[in-house]
This record gives C-alpha cells, sequence and structure tokens, in this order.
C-alpha cells in the first residue's frame, strides 16, 4: 500500500525516567533471577520487542553476536566447572556434569537476554535522552559524555575522508606493502589530529558564540509527565514490588549445584511468572496497542 | 562543502569494501586449513582428551581413605545447600586397599580409584607447584566449610608439603584424604602445610 509508514514505537515516547526504571528493572531481573522460566520470559519479551525497534537488522545481531556469545558460554561452563552429582564423562580425568551443562545452558541464556535488553536500550535511549537523565544531576559532565561518546564515530569518518582525499591526490593507501602503509596511515593520523584541535577550536567558538556558559540558560528537554506516563510508571512500580516481594520469599529460588533443583511449580510460582512476563512485555503490548489503534483509525477514513 | 563531494558516493563504497573482501578470503582460506589440521590431529587428540587412567598393576598394593568427619563438628559453617551430599558418618571412602603401577603419584591413584567408583572429583594443574591440586571430592569443594576449609593428604601418617601429583607412591603406603576446616590444623597437618 502506498500509504504504508514505519510503525512508531511506542515505549519510545514515554518520559525517559520511566523508560530507564524499566530497563534497570528488566537487566537487574534478568541478572539475578536464574530461574530457566524466569529467564526465558524474559529473553522472549526481549528479543519480541527487538524485533518490532529493528525489524530485520535485529536479525543480523542475533546471529553475528548474541547467538555466539549464548554458544561460547554453554560450551565455556562444562569444560571449567565440573561441580555436580551426575557425572556423564571425564575429559583430561575431570568430570563433565549435567549439572554444570544445564548450569551453562542457564548462564548462556541469562546472558543473551542481558544483551538483547541492552540492544532495546540502545534503540530506545537516544542521546538526547542521556543527557535528560543526566543533565540535572551533572550538566557539565553529560555535555562531555556526549561529546567523547560522539568523537569515535566522528573521528573514523573524518579519517576514511583524509584516506580518499589523499588517494584522489595519488597517494595511494591501499598498497600491499606494509610499511607505505603505515607511512600513508601515519600521514593520514596526522592531518586527522590537525582537523581535529581546528575543529575543537571551531566547537568552542561556536559554543560561546550560542551563549554556553551564561548562568540562567538551561537545557531544554521536549518531556512532559503526562497521564499516560503515570499510568506506565504505576504498572511498571506495581510489577517492581510484586516480583520483588516474590524474589525475597524465594518463590524463584532455583539451585544448581550439587544437585540442579526447581520449586514445584506452583499456583503461586505461575502468578508471579505471569506479573512477571506482563511487566516484561509492556513494551510489547503497548506497541501492539498503537498498531491496532493505527489500523483501525485509518480503515475508517 | 569539500565533505559534499564525497558525503554519498560510490566509488567510497567500493574503495571501502575492496580490503575487507581480500580480508575475507584469507580468513577462510586459513579456517579451512586448521581444519584439514584439526581432522588430522585430532582423532589422536580427541581420544587422549577423554582417556580414563590407565589400569592398574596388581603386584602393588596400597590403601586408600578419604573422609571429611571434621565438616561435622563445624556444621555451622558448612554450607547449607551442599547438605545432601555430606555422608552421615562423614566417610566418603572407607579404608579399601588399592592396586597401582610402579611409579604413580598420590594423584594418580585418587583419580583412578575415584572414577573407577564414580566418586565426583575435580582436580586442577597448579603450574607454580608443577602438582594436582585437589578442589573437590564428592561435591565438597574448598571453601565449603569456613575460610580455612580444603582437601589435604597424608601418607602413613605425615603430611607431606608438596603436591599430591610429586609424591611417588611406594607399596603398602596408608594415603588418607582428610578434609580440613582450619587449615590442616584440625586434621593434624603442620601449619603452612
Amino acid at each position: 500500500m502506498a500509504y504504508e509508514t514505519e510503525q512508531r514505537d511506542s515505549f519510545s515516547t514515554v518520559n525517559p525516567i520511566i523508560a530507564f526504571v524499566f530497563f534497570a528493572f528488566a537487566l537487574i531481573m534478568s541478572m539475578l533471577l536464574m530461574h530457566p522460566v524466569l529467564t526465558g520470559i524474559s529473553f522472549f519479551a526481549a528479543l519480541v520487542w527487538l524485533f518490532l525497534l529493528r525489524g530485520r537488522k535485529a536479525f543480523g545481531l542475533l546471529l553475528k553476536f548474541v547467538l555466539p556469545v549464548m554458544i561460547l558460554t554453554a560450551i565455556l561452563n562444562p569444560l571449567f566447572n565440573h561441580g555436580g552429582v551426575t557425572i556423564l564423562f571425564y575429559l583430561r580425568y575431570n568430570p563433565i556434569t549435567l549439572e554444570s551443562i544445564i548450569y551453562g545452558a542457564a548462564s548462556a541464556l541469562m546472558l543473551g537476554t542481558v544483551i538483547t535488553w541492552f540492544a532495546c536500550f540502545n534503540a530506545v535511549f537516544t542521546a538526547d535522552k542521556i543527557v535528560y537523565l543526566t543533565g540535572r544531576l551533572a550538566p557539565s559532565l553529560s555535555l562531555i559524555i556526549s561529546m567523547a561518546l560522539r568523537f569515535v564515530p566522528l573521528f573514523t569518518k573524518q579519517a576514511g575522508r583524509i584516506a580518499l582525499a589523499r588517494r584522489g591526490a595519488g597517494s595511494d593507501a591501499s598498497s600491499r606493502n606494509i610499511f607505505k602503509k603505515a607511512r600513508s596511515g601515519l600521514s593520514t593520523l596526522s592531518a586527522l589530529i590537525t582537523w581535529a584541535l581546528e575543529s575543537s577550536v571551531t566547537t568552542a567558538d561556536s559554543m560561546r558564540a550560542r551563549g554556553y556558559g551564561l548562568h540562567p540558560r538551561r537545557s531544554f528537554a521536549n518531556y512532559r509527565f503526562d497521564s499516560r506516563d503515570a499510568a506506565v510508571g504505576g504498572a511498571i512500580a506495581a510489577g517492581i514490588l510484586l516480583t520483588g516481594l516474590a524474589a525475597a520469599f524465594r518463590v524463584f529460588s532455583v539451585r544448581f549445584f550439587p544437585s540442579f533443583q526447581l520449586n514445584d511449580f506452583s499456583p503461586l510460582f505461575i502468578a508471579a511468572c505471569a506479573v512477571y512476563a506482563l511487566v516484561l512485555l509492556i513494551p510489547t503490548i503497548m506497541y501492539l496497542e498503537e498498531a491496532v489503534k493505527w489500523r483501525l483509525l485509518r480503515s475508517k477514513i | 562543502m569539500l565533505n559534499n563531494i564525497f558525503s554519498d558516493n560510490n566509488i567510497q563504497k567500493a574503495a571501502k569494501n575492496a580490503v575487507p573482501r581480500r580480508l575475507f578470503r584469507a580468513v577462510c582460506a586459513f579456517a579451512l586449513a586448521m581444519l584439514l589440521v584439526l581432522c588430522f590431529s585430532g582423532c589422536s587428540a580427541v581420544s587422549s582428551l577423554f582417556a580414563t587412567p590407565p589400569p592398574a598393576d596388581e603386584a602393588h598394593t596400597c590403601t586408600l581413605y578419604i573422609e571429611c568427619t571434621k565438616i561435622l563438628e563445624n556444621m555451622d559453617d558448612f554450607d547449607s545447600g551442599k547438605l545432601d551430599v555430606l555422608p552421615e558418618d562423614g566417610i566418603i571412602l572407607q579404608k579399601v586397599t588399592v592396586n597401582f603401577n610402579e611409579g604413580d603419584s598420590v594423584y594418580d591413584v585418587l583419580v583412578r580409584e575415584t572414577s573407577a567408583r564414580g566418586i565426583h572429583m575435580e582436580a586442577n594443574y597448579t603450574p607454580v607447584y608443577e602438582s594436582a591440586y585437589i578442589e573437590g571430592i564428592h561435591n565438597i569443594y574448598e571453601f565449603d566449610c569456613g575460610d580455612g576449609s580444603g582437601w589435604t593428604y597424608c601418607v602413613n601418617g605425615v603430611f607431606p608439603n608438596y603436591g599430591c601429583s610429586k609424591y611417588p607412591v611406594n607399596d603398602g603406603d596408608v594415603i588418607e584424604w582428610h578434609y580440613t576446616c582450619d587449615f590442616g590444623r584440625d586434621v593434624g597437618a603442620p601449619i603452612g602445610g
């Protein structure tokens, strides 16, 4: 259809403080609670949201980074951790146990979950949100951080431009001779440093010209705290409270060594899992709600 | 201004792609070569990885004993998660007479007998002492019963101050593995041993 537009993520527009609390909750709980059911829920929620946020690009991240890390963790743990009562076979006279394999798989799942949540965090937390969050605590520090973070991509971009200009002028940097390559690289670096010094002076001048450092000026952020933020924040707070209580009363307890033990799947446990899943799926639910609303509105026109 | 001339240019893309593709080919070739080498050398290496200790010579005998009774006296310090692997009387292996090969160390005897009996045992090689260090037997590990807890051994009542894979076993030796909760003092080892 001609009017097919890219769907906007609804959670990306909630107040950054609420979003930050959500991410902190998701990450801390994923790291602390090693229960396979809970990690599975968290991984599922993070995956679904990442696919909604990044579309096809999420596949690349998963295949190139998350999956290798998970496989490596799952393989390495039984090789170095030999605890557990169920001995499967011996490797260099040390036992390979079922428990260490289970623990390896569980920690791989945990690691994958945390990385996926961080990928979501990166997609949602743009630089302006980070500055909004830290700006009130330490305005100059947050400015420096955001400028420093910007330097790496800026420098690589500029280095590429210089190299290309040098090539255009006849100094070929793609020579196979390693010494020529190094010499050419040094020339590029020298040009880059000159440019960096010059641009820092320009930046400082530009900032002064726009009145940076004048006393009554504050950073501007276009974030309000509206009723939707209150509703989402309330839901997240209730979820944190309930999940925290359940964790405190050892509803989610799991033991890997010396033998693998899970609690019985009591109704309380299932209810607590449902609450946990609901909280973590809030961004997905908001996204789907928005999509449905959009579709309904469009069909009326 | 000058940047705009280069900003979205196909030449730039082509120049960027040329080097990684060559690199990619080199990496592929290297990986293939490694795979071939692994296939040839892998068979022997893999079989040695999974090797079990060589069978013992029936002509040589010694006595082996593994206990952790000191834990029973220090139950407050003991890791409560490990209660179900702790034997009631604290004895993991009653005194048994076992065979060994000429030149076997205390470590070799322990590895052979624990793996033959399905008793869990984890050791790692410590380069500084050029010897194996016993981390845990029967899932009872060092530090499971306080900071000063761990496995130590004595032969004929003497606690050697060196690693178990450096102690050659003689006929009739009595090898005892003790779990100490106090740096060896409680099982009768000299301090610092």
